[in-house]
């Protein structure tokens, strides 16, 4: 194991300062065993300033293993995800990275950390500038076919009794920025039954051609339709349901499927709950 | 413009309620500074009409008529601005404060809250107008306060509550802890020293003991003490280098989080006084950097507005429990308080006729059981003018609730990220809820989105600055930059908002 690249099995063994707080969280996830497309991170201790010929390879020898063509490149700060603050969308995050564009993307992603909407999010929340450490994960990039969020409880109500779940065609990018309307699943938590089922408003999907990221029309058949069966569904909420036990506190989860297979991509704490 | 039957009305309504309550700065940091008080009435009164126009440009209502008698009432239930304030300024983040949304969720009652954007701003400004009178009181009460601590100097320690209540005979008791607590402070630096430690010392035993017994009450001061610890070092540190206050400057100038890029400047520049550092270590730079620069602000209204007045905030917050229980037992009941006018000081002096206190209670009864008419701004009001021009239509849109409040503003349309100029009091309409717009949120009072869902990163971080938002899901929304609209994100809808007088 280098000490530049962290496999999510190894996380627990380092602190949330060094590895950040996603990356935290998705080596508790590794653990708790749920689907989790397998990654690295690099640490705190890695940064722009000392990033050397060697740390490269280590990196790259790293992808390598972790057996897939295509990659995505997110931040992992130190103050992001916590319990107060979620920092969501603050700093870059790169999807469909190839072996070769790997490097540049770790270096956006570092540099994010000094662009002035996240300087923002930290002057409003009081967040010190010169504070804010980047660990950055590199995790192969699942082919979703369908992906959304899912929130262990109502996020505007905060009714911790619900389970609402996002979901849309394509890679999840589109409807955490906002740029889509998903269907939504409003789950009883305790009986595991959908309550309520409000369809979305999707025209385009966003999707991973060849390590470029395309808008293309969602096709007729699929617009008005999901592949969320009640066995996914079900799979769905054990891995919640297990995730927020874990946790201690209701969470903020994303998830991808791509063959009928359910992927978690991480889970936060759900800031500002009413 | 006015007609003269709308003119009369007017009149007759702010002169029936004119004979209130003056203190009103003095009010208004009294109940908003964190307070167990739940329901206190404050009602400020605005009396020059610069003051009036001040008031009315804060709030963006363009006021062309002036009035025989210029008054406004502002009812306070919780003051969810000032502990947002607050909280703000001394890093605790907004959220650690379980603030109501009063203001932003209007009642049957009070359906001119929404309107009324920044009622500590307009408080602020009645009493900063007014400096005068608080040096004259001050040379009045001189004179008492100087025997009273003659008295005390010669005999036995007095505990604090029945000192101040003592010195609070027939004066405000909130004026009255002004002052004690000012000249307190000055008699420390002579030979009161130790004794007084001893008295300030019995207090604090006092409150201590109150914690014990689990008083509800009591209690939920515990819990509010141990939320402001980092405060209360701010305060000491205040105490010892300068007076906590606002001037107009900081009144009319944009709030902190209006304006990152100079906080952001002055946390990198500030030479921070040697205290601050080594005192606040622990405080983020940006927090330090803001302190500096409020006693620095503090600092030019010193000769405006009096030594006494100015620690008023801060021994509010010091011996609030006291103030309380001395209020209590004044002769009004329960957890009402009045505040004498300036006026009725000056003219007695510091005995009160008792008799003004009834009629405090009776009018404060009176404001309670009376319908105030709304508050209307912007182009609105031309309606006003013209009640037949413009028919009113509810016109109302089903939208995705996505960060719960309820707002009133006027439309903006964002379409270039780098829009440079927003209006205060915006609701703005943003293409999508990506955080790459989130740099806006804090310059608005409210978020549609025209796509996304409640788990967006925008949605989410909506939430966290507590900017209450709706998604249109995709829908067209009928409205367009410039009108007024009713902002319901609780219960997803939009309305257009015609305020015309019922």
């Amino acid at each position: 194991m280098s000490s530049s690249c962290i496999f999510f099995s190894d996380v627990p063994a380092f602190s949330k300062a060094h590895v950040g707080g996603k990356a935290w969280n998705l080596g508790e996830l590794w653990h708790l065993g749920v689907s989790v497309p397998p990654g690295f991170v690099i640490p705190t201790s890695v940064t722009d300033e000392n990033l050397s010929p060697e740390i490269e390879q280590e990196i790259l020898t790293a992808a390598d293993q972790l057996e897939t063509k295509f990659f995505a490149v997110r931040s992992s700060a130190t103050v992001e995800d916590s319990n107060a603050l979620s920092f969501a969308g603050q700093f870059q995050t790169s999807l469909g990275v190839k072996r070769e564009q790997l490097i540049e993307a770790i270096k956006n992603c570092w540099q994010s950390t000094s662009n002035s909407q996240s300087d923002q999010y930290l002057v409003q929340n009081n967040v010190a500038i010169p504070k804010v450490s980047m660990a950055v994960i590199v995790q192969a990039l699942v082919p979703a076919e369908y992906s959304g969020i899912a929130f262990t409880a109502h996020p505007v109500t905060g009714n911790q009794s619900q389970i609402v779940v996002e979901g849309g065609w394509g890679l999840g990018e589109a409807l955490v920025t906002g740029q889509i309307t998903p269907t939504t699943w409003v789950i009883d938590k305790e009986s595991e039954t959908v309550t309520e089922k409000i369809p979305g408003e999707q025209s385009w999907e966003l999707v991973n051609e060849n390590g470029e990221l395309k808008k293309i029309d969602v096709n007729e058949n699929k617009k008005n339709s999901d592949p969320l069966s009640e066995q996914i569904i079900s799979q769905l909420i054990t891995s919640l349901k297990q995730i927020e036990t874990r946790f201690g506190t209701p969470q903020d989860v994303e998830w991808t499927l791509t063959n009928n297979q359910l992927f978690i991509l991480q889970s936060r704490p759900i800031t500002m709950l009413q | 413009m006015l007609t003269a039957r709308q003119r009369e009305d007017f009149e007759t309504f702010f002169s029936k309620h004119a004979d209130s309550i003056l203190w009103a700065g003095d009010a208004a940091e009294f109940v908003s500074t964190p307070t167990p008080l739940t329901q206190s009435i404050v009602i400020a009164a605005l009396n020059t009409p610069q003051t009036w126009q001040l008031a009315a440009r804060l709030v963006e209502c363009p006021l062309p008529f002036h009035f025989q008698h210029q008054y406004i009432h502002v009812l306070l239930h919780h003051s969810y601005a000032d502990l947002e304030v607050e909280a703000e300024m001394f890093g605790l983040g907004k959220n650690t404060w379980q603030v109501s949304d009063a203001f932003t969720k209007p009642t049957q009652n009070t359906p001119w809250y929404s309107a009324m954007l920044k009622p500590r701003y307009l408080m602020w400004q009645a009493q900063l107008l007014q400096p005068q009178p608080a040096h004259k009181i001050l040379d009045q009460l001189k004179p008492k306060a100087e025997t009273f601590f003659q008295k005390t100097n010669n005999s036995q320690p007095v505990p604090m509550a029945s000192a101040i209540r003592e010195f609070s005979e027939g004066i405000s008791f909130v004026l009255a802890i002004g002052l004690l607590d000012g000249f307190y402070q000055q008699y420390l630096e002579h030979s009161l020293k130790k004794k007084y430690q001893k008295v300030w010392s019995e207090i604090e035993a006092w409150l201590s003991q109150q914690i014990k017994e689990q008083d509800h009450y009591f209690q939920s001061i515990h819990q509010l003490s141990l939320i402001a610890s980092d405060q209360k070092k701010v305060a000491t540190y205040v105490a010892q280098f300068g007076n906590r206050a606002f001037d107009d400057y900081e009144l009319m100038s944009p709030r902190f989080h209006e304006q990152p890029e100079k906080i952001k400047k002055i946390s990198q520049t500030a030479e921070l006084p040697q205290i601050a550092t080594e005192n606040f270590s622990h405080l983020p730079k940006v927090v330090r950097a803001q302190d500096a620069e409020i006693l620095k602000l503090a600092s030019h209204c010193k000769a405006l507005r009096g030594t006494w007045r100015l620690q008023l905030l801060s021994n509010i917050n010091r011996i609030r429990h006291v103030a309380l229980e001395i209020a209590t037992k004044h002769a009004f009941s329960g957890n009402e308080i009045f505040f004498f006018t300036q006026e009725e000081i000056l003219q007695t002096g510091v005995t009160l006729d008792p008799q003004v206190a009834v009629q405090r209670k009776k009018t404060y009864e009176e404001d309670i059981a009376t319908t105030l008419p709304p508050l209307i701004v912007g182009k609105e009001l031309e309606k006003f003018f013209n009640p037949e021009s413009t028919p009113s239509h509810d016109v109302k849109l089903h939208v995705l609730p996505v960060s719960t409040g309820q707002v009133m503003g006027k439309l903006f349309e964002i379409t270039s990220e780098d829009q440079s100029h927003i209006p205060t009091g915006s609701i703005l309409i943003l293409p999508d809820s990506s955080a790459r717009w989130s740099h806006f949120y804090t310059q608005s009072v409210g978020l549609i989105f025209r796509q996304g869902g409640m788990m967006s990163h925008g949605a989410i971080v909506a939430r966290e600055y507590r900017i209450p938002a709706v998604s249109l899901s995709g829908k067209q929304l009928p409205f367009t930059s410039g009108q007024v609209v009713t902002l319901d994100a609780a219960a997803g809808a939009i309305i257009l908002t015609d305020s015309t007088f019922s």
